[in-house]
């Protein structure tokens, strides 16, 4: 009901114009003479187990060691471990130790898992999830495990395979799941299997004929598993969206609750090659925008340095660019080109510096109405700059999932989003202290 | 390379708020290119040549206030940093194209009547600007919308220049003189609908009126509108409650009194006093109106119903640009209401609002009870002076309070040719003393002149006319008119009367049906001898 509240998303301009810009071409294959693993956890910037030091060969698809949770880190290439550095982690935005492996370019591999088919349990197919470091190719890299562990006890009806990829110029879901249609059902049938669900919907835009022709005949395969449109808008990816959108449910906190389980395509391609043994050293990423060369989708060993990428691609086009990890709407701009890609990113924009001429806010409530949480942003932001904690609170900002809508519909062009952000920052800080408070009271 | 590190997203949206407002101005535009037109056909020269001046006198002078506001820190900042700022009367405009005086300045001047000198449109626009704007900041800070308030202060300040189509210093059009067609409208009862000021509720529609510069053009602008909310100039979530209230109320008002022709009523009401454009133009400045989207409907619904209020119960009947002011400050009071997300407890929300809806109309119902819908009746009293010539007194409005009864007492001496049995000459002896009752003089001689056969064209050779049939002995004490105007009216070169129906359809006011009262009265009492 929009009349009372807020639209939620937005048809994003040109959305498929800059899809377009990789879309459809020849995945390029690049092998990198260096990659850079960070030897830190990615959840707590700890360091990680090690199993090798520098000077030792390694072997594609070797386990350098084990974060903290017990997820495994590969070493994507065969090669041997040359030196340390200290470099810029994208994910953790600080600089941390990474180990450069020397890439021999001979492929050798270490010996693949015990293959598992269909007849695994729940329980072994959780465990090779683990044991794989399978994580959430969707960008934010939960690792996947998780999403599975008691998931028979939980009541799981349906698993939904998101393939909506609603940020502009990212593409490989779409290649994805035309090249591996078969691994992508596979995969599926796994998740259900490792779920107890009944059904499996491949969520994707409406508008793509290639992905319709390809996908038709899915329900002949197996039964179970449909296919569903969505809306060509952003954030149309989002969870909770899609949930609503496919299932009409809606939920708290997981999904859950929702009787649901939500996997990126990639997440499910790549649990299909787990269950065959392999894990994953190299994925292909989208490297697009204005401001690179040649915009394509490239297929590199995991932790290769952006800027080697770049310059395999033909190198920047103009002076100033801005180089974020992942789809131009969500994610932060790094400020050294020299980081690697993580095992759960799926793209790499390029885009020339944004010269805004920022006016002082209008108060339309553009990003009240496009808000798809709800929020009102506006007031955020002037609680925030008002420095009004209370009012900062009531309008609870950490609910913000940070699409980045509010700063894309700004007519000002004010980065609104970077206010909420703030504001979120500061009000979960309270919100914890709040929280602990009410549990000594009940104590 | 150089790796730029602004804040997420990086693709940005086209729209702007310079786009936003440039597309505001193109719709201002077109309705003061329609009062050109209109003023250049329906006036003469100098009206069309007024509607244009009063415009860009209004935008010269919002524009000039702006950058003299710029100015002390513009100096310092070209001290500070020459080549950042370059060209300085460069900057200086730039940033005045990015502090929007000029949306300011033309909303203003058509929410004016041409009939203003340059100094009092200057200084009105002076007060809009520097002290309802940029003393609170500039652009974005405002806390009530500038127009508006300027208009107010134009209205308090000036109001008696507030001549609809008088113009100022031209002798031959001091006589096109009077209030709006809705006070007029307002002063006679609002049941009288179909017989107000010689304007069609197509005339309304259209715009072939006077009143403000820019509000009369109601087709345009309803047109503008629905092209605004399409690309997302305005939100139609203000305008669209704000015109519901207003039409609730009008439809209550309209049944509680029993109105003859309901829909009629309904629409004039709609399209008189400026409603249309308040609800396109001034209502929806993003600026002071609340950003919540249930905000947005509280906040219309509350304007719509004070608009309503003074329209009906207040002392004036242009309530729109009032209820803007009031609206514009419960605007922070709104904000502060909606706390968490828009999303939470919708139907509490809804309900309160649907809540604060009925409470309203209640309350309407009401006042709306109260309002006069009475049809004057007339007392007369006719005597005989002398053979052919009789006195008649009447008092309209004879069934209303006392204190209305010698307010309005006509006192004329009828002529008539006993035999043929017409009216020969009418002498006003007295119109009955207060104030606005000029327009109603000159509706008489209009009717009257209809029913003589020389129907004019409002406006235009009235002195002839009054010259040549009526005689007005009595300056209309308070009246609009100066002494000077009324001595053209004392000839006594009359030509017959035939009998005139009792009641005038289109063009007479009550008062104006009173001096037919009169007439016929005297026929009725020739008659019966």
């Amino acid at each position: 009901m929009s009349i009372f509240t807020t639209l939620g998303h937005k048809h994003l301009y040109r959305i498929q114009d800059t899809k377009k810009l990789s879309m459809g071409k020849e995945v390029l294959k690049f092998e990198p003479n260096e990659v850079f693993v960070p030897v830190v956890d990615p959840g707590s910037s700890k360091p990680i187990q090690l199993n090798v030091s520098i000077g030792d060969l390694v072997k594609e698809g070797q386990v350098i060691g084990t974060c903290e949770k017990g997820t495994p880190v590969f070493a994507p290439v065969s090669g041997k471990i040359v030196r340390e550095e200290t470099m810029f982690h994208a994910g953790l935005g600080r600089n941390v130790r990474h180990f450069a492996i020397e890439n021999d370019k001979k492929h050798q591999k270490v010996e693949p898992l015990e293959v598992l088919d269909l007849k695994a349990s729940a329980e072994q197919i959780v465990e090779r999830m683990k044991e794989s470091g399978l994580s959430g190719q969707g960008g934010a890299g939960f690792p996947t495990y998780i999403k599975y562990l008691g998931a028979l006890e939980k009541n799981i009806d349906t698993i939904l395979i998101n393939g909506v990829e609603c940020e502009p110029f990212l593409t490989t879901d779409h290649e994805a799941m035309l090249l591996h249609k078969d691994e992508l059902i596979h995969g599926i049938e796994f998740m259900m299997k490792a779920a107890g669900a009944k059904d499996a919907y491949i969520v994707y835009k409406k508008g793509y004929p290639d992905l319709d022709e390809c996908y038709k005949d899915i329900e002949s395969i197996n039964p179970s598993i449909h296919v569903a449109h969505v809306k060509n808008v952003y954030p149309a990816g989002w969870e909770r969206f899609i949930v609503k959108a496919v299932l009409k449910r809606t939920y708290d906190k997981l999904p859950a609750e929702a009787h649901t389980i939500v996997n990126n395509v990639t997440t499910a391609i790549l649990l299909a090659r787990a269950m065959n043994g392999e894990v994953e050293t190299h994925k292909v990423i989208t490297v697009s925008g204005s401001g690179v060369s040649n915009p394509s989708n490239v297929d590199v060993p995991i932790y290769t340095r952006a800027v080697d990428i770049v310059e395999f691609l033909g190198g920047y086009v103009g002076e100033s660019v801005s180089v974020s990890f992942g789809g131009p709407m969500c994610s932060r701009g790094v400020m050294d080109d020299k980081a690697v890609i993580l095992p759960y990113y799926n793209g790499l924009t390029i885009l020339p510096r944004m010269t805004l001429n920022t006016l002082p806010c209008l108060r339309c409530g553009a990003c009240t109405d496009h808000c798809p949480v709800g929020l009102q942003p506006v007031e955020i932001k002037d609680a925030y700059q008002a420095k009004d904690s209370d009012r900062m609170m009531a309008l609870t900002p950490w609910h913000c999932i940070g699409c980045g809508l509010c700063s894309y519909i700004c007519p000002s062009k004010i980065d609104v989003n970077d206010f909420v952000k703030k504001a979120k920052l500061m009000t979960s800080i309270k919100l914890k202290q709040l929280e602990a408070q009410k549990k000594e009271g009940k104590k | 390379m150089n790796l730029a590190v602004n804040p997420a997203p990086y693709v940005r949206s086209k729209n702007s708020t310079l786009k936003i407002m440039l597309m505001l101005l193109g719709g201002l535009a077109l309705v003061w290119l329609a009062a050109i037109i209109y003023y250049f056909i329906a006036g003469n020269v100098e009206d069309g040549l007024f509607a244009i001046l009063n415009v860009v006198i209004c935008v010269l002078t919002a524009m000039v206030t702006e950058i003299l506001f710029f100015l002390p820190k513009t100096l310092k900042e070209y001290k500070e940093n020459k080549e950042k700022v370059g060209n300085i009367c460069l900057y200086l405009l730039k940033k005045e194209i990015n502090s929007f005086g000029y949306i300011t300045g033309i909303i203003l001047a058509l929410l004016l009547p041409v009939g203003m000198a340059w100094w009092q449109l200057v200084f009105t626009t002076i007060a809009a600007v520097a002290i309802c704007k940029m003393l609170f900041g500039g652009f974005g800070y405002n806390i009530f919308n500038p127009a508006i308030f300027g208009r107010i202060f134009a209205q308090i300040c000036f109001g008696s220049s507030f001549n609809y189509g008088h113009i100022e210093g031209i002798q031959e059009f001091e006589v096109f003189t009077g209030p709006t067609v809705l006070s007029n409208w307002a002063g006679e009862g609002w049941n009288t609908l179909t017989s107000f000021s010689n304007v069609s509720l197509f005339d309304l529609f259209i715009g072939n009126y006077r009143g403000t510069l820019g509000e009369t053009f109601s087709l345009l602008i309803i047109v503008i509108g629905i092209a605004f909310v399409v690309l997302h100039v305005i939100d139609w979530r203000i305008s669209c409650s704000y015109l519901l209230t207003c039409l609730l109320s009008a439809m209550l008002v309209g049944a509680v009194n029993g109105v003859s022709d309901f829909g009629t009523f309904i629409l004039a009401q709609m399209l008189t006093g400026g409603i249309l454009f308040g609800a396109v133009f001034c209502l929806t400045d993003p600026v002071t109106s609340p950003t919540s989207p249930l905000g947005k409907i509280i906040y219309g619904v509350f304007a719509g119903f004070i608009t309503m209020l003074i329209r009906f119960m207040g002392s004036g009947a242009e309530g729109v640009a009032y209820s803007i002011l009031f609206a514009n400050m419960i605007t922070p009071l709104i904000d502060m209401c909606f706390k968490g997300r828009t999303t939470d407890k919708l139907a509490l929300k809804a309900s309160i609002t649907g809540g604060i809806c009925t409470l309203l109309i209640l309350v309407s119902c009401a006042y709306m009870g109260k309002v006069s819908s009475a049809t004057p009746t007339y007392n007369s009293v006719v005597t005989e002076k002398s053979a052919s010539v009789y006195n008649v007194k009447v008092t309209p409005f004879a069934n209303q309070t006392e204190k209305d009864a010698p307010y309005v007492q006509i006192d004329m001496d009828v002529e008539v040719n006993a035999s043929a049995k017409t009216v020969v000459s009418v002498t006003v002896n007295d119109t009955g003393a207060g104030g606005g009752y000029g327009d109603y003089f000159l509706g008489v001689v209009e009717e009257m002149s209809e029913y003589l056969g020389y129907r004019q064209d409002k406006g235009s050779h009235l002195k002839e006319l009054s010259e040549t049939y009526v005689k007005f002995e009595d300056p209309i004490p308070f009246a609009t008119f100066r002494a000077l105007d009324l001595q053209y009216y004392s000839s006594t070169n009359y030509t017959e009367f035939s009998k005139v129906p009792d009641t005038i359809k289109c063009g007479a006011t009550y008062t104006v049906s009173g001096y037919m009262y009169g007439i016929n009265r005297v026929l009725d009492y020739v008659e019966g001898k």
